[in-house]
């Protein structure tokens, strides 16, 4: 259908239209209108994605010049690989609509691994591998070598690209990963190299966090995109920990070894070097008295996304003399790494601020704050000049690096936590330096200030206005949708006791009581007995489960619930997971029913949707409250309390209260999908905890649901069960959850549909 | 037993006089109480019988095909029975009652019982039914048993020796019954009693054995490498509770297990899944993340290596892998039957490769468009099609093709042909000047006209008014029943087996008897009402074949011996 947002022409693909959609679209609108960034929280299932790209697409068509390009993120592949089939259908609407082909160009950039071609390269298992191995072939100075030398191998696929990609421009349509591949196939171009120079011009580019956010990817990737780009982070709950990730750096004595042996590698490579070919090492060291010239007038003239990990004052002056020759500098990093090494011969923890560790190393091997700062950039140029073939060997050093330019720039936002031991373990010495973000706005900063637009969306965001705190910016606009439902299709329940009135709790002080856990066996007992096909189960964490589990087992209930339905249970392995994963897809697919017993926070329940009957009942077993013993928690708790004012209980809550609604959100997608969502905690009920779920679930959740036992909930959950067995027609949701173009257009709709939105 | 031998021996006359027929005698047990009465069991080739001390005939006969199971009293109970229950649900009660050795008979009378039951179990009854019932179905073949068994001209046993194979082959569906899937708590239903003394009891059921072989096959194979020469089954199944295996929360005591060995198997099993690794895309953990943080960067510690060492196999994360090792065996034991028909199929179709795969998307595809479907905002629903799984794409287009032409064609071969064709017939000019003369054209229609020199179908409608009814019938019924004896004939080919070389002579003499005593009277019978068509000729062609064959193939043998 053809829908009229304030004037702008947008096409939907579809014949229907959710009122939320609708709304969302005019919030969107608005955002883009005010060139601001925005915040919305639109229910899990209700077609977010299709009604974020109609209306950027459209908008994008209406006005080429405000908006050129959408880069669209997301968490895993499958996501990304789900938004571009949607942008497919969305643009095969546009062709068929308009009759014309559009000269859009879309497509989907991911790691090398998932866009390698090359036969022997594509085999390699890991990430790591494939890219070391990549780089190996197509390094600059290894094609050089090559020209005198033509047995050294090289990529090419690479080669190809080299030759002639950049001058043709890939044709316009949608490329997913796999249509990259068949392309670069058919051409002998490499298709991730091609993805990559090819989103420099995309309309659309669909890619993972990791470009935008971490500043060593970024740097490669994303830095000449365009300021008058719409940014959209998919899936945007837990941005801030991919932030606080990008940033944060742990350093072992294995890390310290390996770098040891960097330099050593470094030193005799650069002695060679200076048999050989002085002029080189000259030549570089002209350069860096020149300064980073050339970056500097790049960020004057806003040609580049900044770089967290490279300050603006190391721009505006040359290399400090004492490391501008290599020799130097490679002296120089040897002893902060004896440095470091000294640091980790502790006995007990230290912690400290950034400002006190340069003190220290000032103090104790004479090491200035400004040499220290530019050693990212300085390794970096070496490594270069020196043609190092595989950077992959480098990574300890290189990680070193960082630490020191961004323990020398940031004086706030860090904190250094010496650890002799694990908590654990704490007869066994593996001393650790965490340098730790506590403020995920340092990354995602530069990704403010240079796009035009930036949306944060997801299905869970509540309480919504926690995330402009914490990443520090202010949205033009904040709104988080209902959900609009012709039957109630989703049944959020509130366990509190057994049978036996026994609180049920997975608190600190209960949660090893016998009777909590009887409980809440007998709840999965009895609700695999009712629930038909698939049901799951989340756990606050991996040991609790696992002693949750055992004791089940001792006391019969897994054996009971066996007869029910089959047991498949997340371990550790990601692949044994993964396996236990399709099987229990499998067993509901087959009729057979099955219960899956997963952990929140895990991968499962970051990535796996559980639709239709995949899961028609959600289980939260406890709050997944975070493991708050730890040091770094505690430290950025400190700081949340005294940069933004969140107290740390409101922190910890809003922590465990997204992942509680991402958990139970997995299991309903669409309005004909249904789902139980059971949360078995007492603690639920109170209002601080539910007061933070979303929007869309805590307008269920009556007052009447909030303590109930689990004979109590098998009741409720048996009634809901069969209501939603019944058809459920079109006819039955048009009107009120699902609307015609002319329905839409009503007056009284229009009314209806401003109320869906909630401002915040 | 030994003693029983010898009186088995010894008495052997006896018996004879008491039943009916000479029948081998098995096992005698003395001291048997029925119904109060004391008397002897005597256990026969084919029936479970027992009479009365003082009387020379037997009150009660089973025979073994009748017997559905029998029950043993428990040990330690005062009365040791033994308790034959029948298909009809009647039971009988035997109770020994010796003194000194009552356990012992009881036992031997089990053992023998037990393997001589399976063996009459399925076999006679539902056999002759199936005779019967084929009998009875299909007049033709009851046409040609009258023809060829009860002329005598073959055995019962030869005719029906390749007929009952056959048909169970035709309808593999309508003789099996359906599979029942495992319930996966199997385990759990051998609940634990305990006999009140320090032990434990377990009540196994024959579902239940089932249930632990389907799921684990490993067991099974140990089932059947140790029971009965090295263990009984008692003992094999007392060892299997006790295991590790059984227990797999319990450490592995490290002694010599007979079930460690099913433990590795099943961890190699489980490897083996993992590696292979999952279908869907979608669900693969492995491939969500797109770029992993490198090492040394996260706010959360990795775990470092010494740490993940330390982290033993507790028995906890054995239990989960236990668990999840279990449902996925129950899952697949549902499935392995299809699997294996569907194997079957495949190889036998030609041992090419499926290319079903060229056909459906692939896996990673339609699970995208899964997943971003949304079902209520499309205006028609439209009608969900299947995925045509083919496994040889070129036989649905093409039909069957003969194996030994070579050079079949493949899809694109037929459409660039019929393109070929289409395109010849939009050019096709008549040329008029090459067309044949008037006259041979007529000729040409005039020959392929009814009656013409090429239509030769007129002869057919003769014999049908020519001959008689009845001699029509029987010479239909003799061509069936020649037909059914060459097929016997050439089945033997190529003659590999002394069985097949004794069929192939006793066949020859078969047909050479069919030709005498049916063949010859019936040309008689065709001459004496002076019908001058040849009916037999062809008849007589076939039989004259299948002796030219017979004589090749006895000379060729000849030679070989010689």
């Amino acid at each position: 259908m053809k829908l009229n947002i304030e004037g702008l022409l947008v096409y939907f693909p579809y014949d229907y239209i959710y009122p939320e959609q609708y709304s969302y679209m005019l919030e969107l609108k608005r955002t883009l209108d005010a060139k601001g960034h925005g915040v919305l929280e639109m229910p899990s299932g209700t077609g977010k994605t299709i009604s974020l790209l109609s209306l950027i697409v459209a908008y994008q068509r209406a006005y080429p010049l405000e908006v050129t390009k959408l880069i669209y993120c997301s968490r895993t592949v499958p996501e990304i690989e789900k938004v571009v089939e949607e942008l497919r259908k969305l643009m095969e609407f546009y062709a068929k609509e308009t009759g014309e082909e559009s000269n859009f160009l879309a497509l989907a950039l991911s790691s090398r691994k998932n866009l390698c071609v090359h036969p022997e390269v594509s085999s390699l298992r890991f990430g790591k591998e494939v890219d070391g191995k990549c780089h190996s072939l197509t390094a600059s100075y290894i094609r050089a070598q090559r020209h005198s030398n033509p047995s050294v191998p090289t990529c090419h696929f690479y080669e190809g690209f080299d030759a002639l990609g950049r001058q043709v421009p890939i044709p316009s349509g949608i490329y997913n990963l796999d249509d990259l591949k068949a392309f670069g196939r058919s051409k002998g171009w490499c298709p991730y190299y091609l993805a990559r120079y090819s989103i420099l011009h995309a309309n659309i580019v669909v890619y993972s966090y990791h470009y935008l956010l971490d500043p060593k990817i970024a740097d490669l990737v994303s830095k000449e995109l365009a300021k008058k780009c719409v940014v959209v982070f998919d899936e945007a709950h837990n941005i801030d920990n991919v932030c606080i990730d990008s940033m944060s750096v742990n350093i072992t004595r294995r890390t310290l070894d390996r770098s040891q042996a960097n330099m050593e590698t470094l030193q005799s490579t650069i002695q060679k070097i200076k048999e050989t070919d002085a002029a080189k090492l000259k030549e570089e060291y002209s350069r860096l008295v020149e300064g980073l010239k050339e970056a500097n007038v790049a960020r004057e003239t806003d040609i580049y996304l900044a770089n967290p990990v490279l300050p603006d004052e190391i721009l505006q002056e040359a290399v400090p003399g004492s490391i501008r020759t290599a020799e130097h500098f490679v002296g120089f990093m040897k002893r902060f790494l004896e440095y470091l090494k000294s640091r980790l011969r502790i006995q007990h923890v230290v912690q400290e601020s950034a400002p006190q560790f340069l003190k220290d190393i000032f103090e104790k091997v004479c090491i200035d704050r400004k040499p220290l700062r530019f050693c990212a950039e300085r390794l970096r140029s070496l490594l270069r000049t020196l043609e190092i073939a595989d950077i992959a060997d480098f990574s300890p050093i290189t990680l070193i690096s960082n630490f020191a330019t961004l323990v020398s720039t940031y004086s706030r936002g860090f904190t250094i936590i010496i650890e002799p031991f694990e908590d654990k373990t704490p007869t066994i010495a593996n001393p650790v330096l965490h340098f730790s973000c506590m403020d995920p706005s340092i990354a995602i900063k530069p990704v403010f200030e240079r796009f035009q637009s930036v949306i944060i969306t997801s299905g869970t965001l509540s309480p919504l206005d926690i995330y402009p705190r914490i990443l520090d910016f202010r949205p033009v606009t904040m709104a988080s949708f209902t959900m609009t439902l012709a039957r109630t299709c989703l049944c959020p329940l509130i366990v509190g006791r057994g049978n036996d009135q026994v609180a049920i709790s997975s608190k600190f002080e209960t949660r090893e009581d016998f009777a909590v856990i009887r409980n809440y066996g007998n709840l999965l007992l009895e609700l695999s007995a009712i629930v038909p096909d698939g049901i799951v189960a989340f756990f606050t964490s991996y040991v609790y489960m696992e002693n949750i589990v055992a004791s089940w087992y001792e006391q019969g209930i897994l054996e009971n619930i066996q007869r029910n339905k089959l047991i498949f249970i997340e371990t550790p392995d990601a692949a044994e997971t993964s396996m236990a994963l399709e099987k229990y897809q499998e067993a509901c697919e087959n009729g057979r029913g099955a219960i899956l017993l997963s952990v929140a926070r895990g991968k499962v329940s970051e990535g796996i949707d559980f639709v239709h009957h995949y899961g028609r009942a959600v289980i939260m077993f406890g709050v997944p409250y975070v493991y708050t013993q730890s040091r770094i928690l505690k430290a950025r708790l400190e700081y949340l309390r005294d940069q933004f004012q969140i107290r740390e209980n409101d922190f910890l809550t809003f922590d465990a209260m997204r992942h509680a609604a991402q958990c139970v959100g997995r299991a309903i997608r669409g309005k004909t999908d249904y789902g139980l969502m059971i949360f078995a905690d007492k603690r639920y009920a109170r209002a601080d905890k539910r007061g933070k779920l979303p929007r869309w679930i805590q307008e269920h959740i009556s007052d009447g649901s909030l303590n109930l036992t689990i004979d109590e909930t098998v009741q409720l959950s048996k009634h809901f069960l069969r209501q939603m067995a019944q058809p459920f027609r079109r006819e039955d949701q048009l009107g009120l959850s699902l609307l015609t173009l002319d329905q839409l257009q009503s007056e009284e709709m229009l009314e209806r549909i401003a109320q869906i939105a909630h401002q915040v | 037993m030994d003693l029983y031998r010898t009186s088995l021996l010894h008495r052997h006359g006896n018996y004879k006089a008491m039943s009916a027929s000479s029948e081998e005698v098995l096992l005698v047990v003395k001291k048997v109480r029925q119904k109060k009465q004391d008397g002897t069991l005597y256990l026969m080739a084919e029936r479970i019988a027992w009479g009365p001390d003082g009387k020379d005939r037997f009150t009660v006969s089973h025979l073994y095909a009748d017997i559905r199971c029998q029950k043993i009293s428990p040990d330690g109970k005062a009365k040791i029975q033994l308790q034959l229950v029948l298909h009809t649900g009647e039971s009988t009660t035997f109770h020994f009652a010796s003194e000194s050795n009552a356990l012992r008979d009881r036992d031997a009378t089990k053992e023998l019982l037990q393997q001589l039951l399976p063996k009459f179990k399925k076999k006679a009854n539902k056999e002759l039914e199936e005779k019967n019932r084929m009998l009875q179905e299909d007049p033709v073949l009851f046409q040609l048993y009258k023809d060829l068994v009860v002329s005598q001209v073959i055995s019962a046993e030869e005719f029906w020796a390749n007929r009952l194979s056959m048909n169970s082959l035709d309808h593999p569906l309508s003789g099996s019954k359906q599979e029942v899937g495992i319930s996966a708590a199997f385990l759990a239903d051998i609940r634990p009693q305990t006999d009140g003394c320090n032990g434990l009891r377990y009540n196994l059921t024959a579902d239940i054995i089932e249930s632990i072989f389907r799921t684990y096959p490993a067991v099974k194979q140990k089932y059947a490498e140790n029971v009965p020469h090295n263990l009984t089954e008692k003992e094999f199944w007392t060892r299997f509770f006790q295991s590790h295996y059984f227990h797999r929360d319990r450490i592995s005591t490290g002694l010599q297990d007979l079930f460690s060995e099913c433990a590795k198997q099943d961890e190699k099993g489980l490897k083996t899944m993992v590696v292979q690794g999952v279908k869907n895309p979608l669900v693969n953990l492995l491939s969500l993340e797109d770029k992993s943080l490198d090492e040394g960067y996260g706010a959360a510690v990795a775990p470092s290596t010494s740490n993940t060492n330390k982290v033993k196999e507790n028995s906890n994360s054995a239990i989960i892998k236990r668990f999840n090792h279990h449902s996925a065996m129950v899952l697949a034991a549902g499935l392995r039957k299809q699997d294996a028909d569907q194997g079957s199929e495949t190889s036998s179709v030609d041992g090419n490769s499926r290319d079903s795969d060229y056909f459906k998307p692939p896996i990673k595809k339609v699970k995208l468009q899964e997943a971003i479907e949304y079902e209520d905002l499309e205006r028609d629903n439209r009608q969900k099609t299947v995925t045509l799984n083919l496994k040889k794409s070129d036989r649905y287009f093409h039909g069957p093709v003969p194996v030994q032409s070579q050079n079949y064609t493949t899809s694109q071969d037929i459409i660039n042909s019929v393109n070929y064709i289409q395109q010849e017939m939009a050019n096709y000019k008549p040329s008029l000047i090459q067309v044949i003369s008037s006259s041979s054209a007529s000729s040409a229609i005039a020959a392929l006209s009814p009656g013409g020199v090429l239509m030769h179908a007129g002869v057919q409608q003769a014999i049908n008014q020519m001959v008689p009814l009845d001699v029509q019938a029987e010479l239909k019924h003799l061509y069936m029943a020649a037909g059914e004896l060459l097929r016997h004939f050439w089945s033997c080919f190529p003659v590999n087996t002394p069985f097949l070389e004794e069929k192939l002579v006793k066949m020859r003499s078969n047909l050479e008897r069919f030709q005498l005593t049916k063949l010859c009277p019936f040309q008689e019978k065709v001459q004496h009402q002076h019908l001058s068509i040849n009916l037999t000729g062809h008849l007589e062609e076939m039989l004259q074949m299948a002796y030219n064959k017979f004589h090749a193939w006895q000379n060729r043998h000849m030679l070989r011996k010689t």
